[in-house]
């Protein structure tokens, strides 16, 4: 049998993102070899204009970097504004920005389990997972007018507020859908079929996702717990109680399974934090000149740690800006997870690192 | 928090490094003032079971700054260097996690990595000249506006055609 290359792409593996895999098979002609990437379809070079707008303007940008972790983005570029500029934001500022993230992650981790369903042929669950997330998506257009894009962020606090009816109507959705998780849950613990076909696959070890310093599920479904939320405490975070999933296989299904689990402690930290919510300003009045500086913040957005760095001159805008997401540390991991496995199985454990190519190529 | 940074200092002492941490904050700042330094320190921060989150680089003048991210079991250690040739050790043959952020490095910023275990790009074709980042592309060039209208004149022949 001559060496033929297996070539996914550029476009279209799991979602319709570019990226191109180059795979060598096994002399079987089933299993993979060994895989390489292509990537950098997608780079607009934004880390480049960001130098060439002012602070505020940079806010509406990095929220255009990515639409899932479109939260994530604003809110850790604030936090690294508001650290130099050496502010205090109001306590319920602080509260709502987690809410914000916590719907977002509940809707970004069900989009992920869709596709994981899709990729796998089940379409009923598919129907099942789109269909609960519509719920939240129905809930942000709601609160901020956006279905992806909230923009909940701003320097020094957020740009909305929560009146009874809002609160009301959160609580009502995840009470409607906690039920629906558990069901899922139980399905994903128990369905012979689909353990069976998720199991084993695309597994990352404890050693491998230390070494490759991976973020966010995929780390914790190794075992390594990175949660920024635990580890790094920001926003309200350090006030709230919720805890971090772990699971110990590596492979698709735990990812999934900490996906799911993460869900139910979204709950229980949206919960929390409706209830506690203090009273008060929601963003403080701040000019977007900032003093000479530097710092470094980061979050837990739905994929993992997002980092952000900042250093201004003392001018309107900024001297050097630089972040990294989630998947760009995730990605390597593809080349151990992939090899040993079936070629029809490179979709399915490329969506379960959940990967964001526009944020990775900025 | 504040036992970390005792522990680095006495670690380092004989490397000339300074440390403070930010006031209410979760972060170490360290500077370095030679980058035979880096590869020393590096070995030291891998048995602490560090991992590279990111390396930043900015140019200034004829010199480029560093800072390198690093966690250190929450802690955010943010090692700074400054160099003029173009040129630093890497680190990824001790962390595996700093593999694709040095390669954008050297593809950003024309900075050599010097043993780096897999050299290749990371995002920008080999066509393009390195160190892009310090010139400016206004969108139109950089998209190629000529492919939009040679696609546009041929769609509205076609229409032309069809219409008779």
């Amino acid at each position: 049998m001559d060496k033929t290359k297996v070539i996914l792409g550029p476009f279209d593996v799991a979602l319709e993102e570019p990226v191109y895999f180059k795979i060598e098979p096994n002399d079987d002609g089933k299993t993979i070899k060994s895989v390489d990437m292509i990537n950098g379809f997608v780079h607009r070079g934004i880390e480049s204009i960001v130098l060439q707008r002012n602070f505020l303007q940079n806010l509406i940008i990095t929220e255009k970097v990515c639409a899932l972790c479109s939260n994530n983005h604003p809110f850790t570029y604030c936090m690294a504004v508001e650290k130099i500029a050496n502010i205090t934001l109001p306590e319920r500022a602080l509260y709502l920005r987690v809410i914000a993230d916590e719907i977002k992650r509940i809707a970004s981790h069900l989009f992920n389990l869709g596709m994981l369903s899709h990729l796998i042929h089940n379409k009923a669950l598919m129907t099942q997972f789109l269909e609960t997330r519509e719920d939240f998506q129905d809930l942000k257009e709601a609160i901020w007018g956006n279905r992806m894009d909230l923009s909940a962020n701003t320097i020094g606090g957020v740009k909305f507020d929560l009146d009874e009816k809002l609160i009301a109507s959160i609580k009502a959705t995840l009470d409607k859908n906690r039920s629906k998780v558990e069901a899922f849950i139980a399905l994903f613990e128990t369905d012979p079929t689909l353990i069976s076909r998720l199991s084993g696959v695309g597994v990352l070890s404890y050693e491998d996702a230390l070494k490759l310093g991976v973020v966010g599920p995929v780390a914790r479904a190794s075992g390594v717990n990175n949660d920024v939320r635990k580890r790094s405490p920001y926003a309200a975070y350090d006030k709230l109680h919720f805890d971090v999933i772990l699971q110990k296989d590596g492979d698709v299904l735990s990812r999934a399974k900490v996906r799911l689990y993460e869900i139910l402690e979204s709950m229980k930290l949206l919960h929390q934090a409706l209830d506690a919510l203090p009273q008060g300003d929601i963003a403080l009045h701040v000019k977007t000149l900032l003093p000479e500086g530097e710092a470094t913040s980061r979050t837990e957005a739905p994929r993992g740690e997002l980092v952000y760095y900042l250093k201004s001159n003392g001018t309107r805008k900024p001297e050097r800006m630089k972040w990294r997401v989630p998947t760009y540390m995730n990605w390597e991991a593809l080349k151990v997870m992939m090899p040993n496995n079936s070629i029809d199985d490179v979709a399915l454990i490329f969506n379960s690192i959940d990967p964001c190519i526009s944020c990775t190529e900025r | 928090m504040k036992s970390l940074h005792v522990k680095l200092n006495d670690m380092t002492k004989s490397m000339a490094l300074r440390c403070h941490f930010e006031p209410n904050s979760d972060s170490l700042w360290c500077e370095i003032a030679d980058k035979k330094l880096l590869l020393e320190l590096a070995e030291i921060l891998a048995t602490l079971n560090a991992r590279v989150c990111m390396i930043t680089a900015y140019q200034k003048e004829d010199e480029h700054e560093l800072v390198y991210h690093f966690d250190l079991n929450g802690v955010m250690l943010n090692l700074k260097l400054r160099i003029t040739d173009k040129s630093v050790p890497s680190i990824t043959p001790l962390f595996k996690s700093a593999d694709w952020t040095e390669r954008e490095l050297s593809e950003i910023y024309g900075i050599a990595i010097v043993n780096h275990p897999n050299p290749k790009r990371l995002f920008l074709d080999e066509s393009i000249k390195e160190s892009v980042l310090q010139e400016y592309y206004s969108l139109s060039s950089a998209m190629s506006g000529k492919v939009s209208q040679e696609l546009w004149s041929r769609v509205k022949a076609e229409e032309g055609v069809r219409h008779g």
